[in-house]
């Protein structure tokens, strides 16, 4: 089990260092097979990402084109973003966290399937 | 009396930040309400913003700049929160999480674009209507 879980947990990373998801996914694998509460799943989740997210930053800087001027402005309102959103996890009730990101993943990867691709 | 007037461009451009801030907020939402989620947003929303001018594996990239120290901030008021108080062992999943991060950007030059959405929006939908049963 731990071998699993060690190499589960570096494929979702990947994703995650592709920057296309796996957060999410490392999460669904924590509530389902480790059976954690929602809210610590949600924090182990977000360590996750800084690690696996970090990890693969120095990569992308060097052979990506960013627009920093979005990303400066995105991450300036996504502070006021993050203090309201935490505030309201430590107040909901688990089961309707689950739902609630049940309900964004299932959004989200519609419109990823649904979107057409500029290039391949 | 002269009027002042604001340009075609400069208003483009206040459109423009409205329009990222707008999308910074809902992904810093999304990161703090549910722990992740808020990089589609970000990628989605620069996407949207640049169209021509930004390839999707720059916008992908750029949400994870986007999402890395709001994420952290999230991290911060978790943690202060006592999330991780009952959490397991974590260097199960975090040596792989560093290893596989790296590996991830490394890979994502070799990889067509519509083959990682496919994926990815597979994989999201799948797992959303597991959690909403459940």
């Amino acid at each position: 089990m731990p071998i699993l879980t060690a190499v589960i947990a570096f494929l979702l990373a990947a994703l995650s260092g592709m920057g296309v998801g796996g957060g999410g996914l490392f999460m669904i694998y924590l509530v389902y097979v480790t059976d954690l509460p929602q809210f610590t799943a949600q924090g182990m989740n977000l360590l996750f990402f800084l690690c696996a997210g970090g990890a693969s930053l120095p990569v992308h800087l060097r052979k990506r084109s960013l627009p920093a001027f979005a990303i400066a402005i995105m991450i300036g309102a996504g502070v006021v973003g993050v203090l309201i959103g935490t505030e309201l996890a430590a107040r909901l009730n688990g089961a309707l966290l689950r739902k609630i990101f049940g309900a964004m993943l299932v959004s989200g990867g519609i419109l990823s399937l649904k979107r057409k691709s500029a290039s391949s | 009396m002269k009027r002042s007037a604001v340009t075609k461009k400069e208003k483009e451009s206040l459109l423009r930040v409205a329009r990222l801030s707008l999308t910074g907020l809902l992904a810093g939402l999304a990161n703090g309400l549910l722990g992740a989620g808020g990089g589609i947003i970000a990628a989605f929303g620069l996407l949207r913003e640049y169209r021509e001018d930004l390839a999707p594996k720059d916008a992908y990239a750029g949400a994870l700049s986007v999402m890395l120290p709001l994420s952290f901030l999230s991290f911060l008021r978790y943690a202060g929160a006592g999330a991780l108080a009952s959490a397991p062992s974590l260097g199960l999943y975090l040596v792989p999480a560093l290893l596989g991060g790296a590996a991830g950007a490394l890979l994502l030059a070799r990889l067509g674009n519509r083959a990682l959405r496919r994926l990815f929006g597979i994989l999201v939908v799948w797992s959303g209507i597991l959690l909403i049963i459940r």
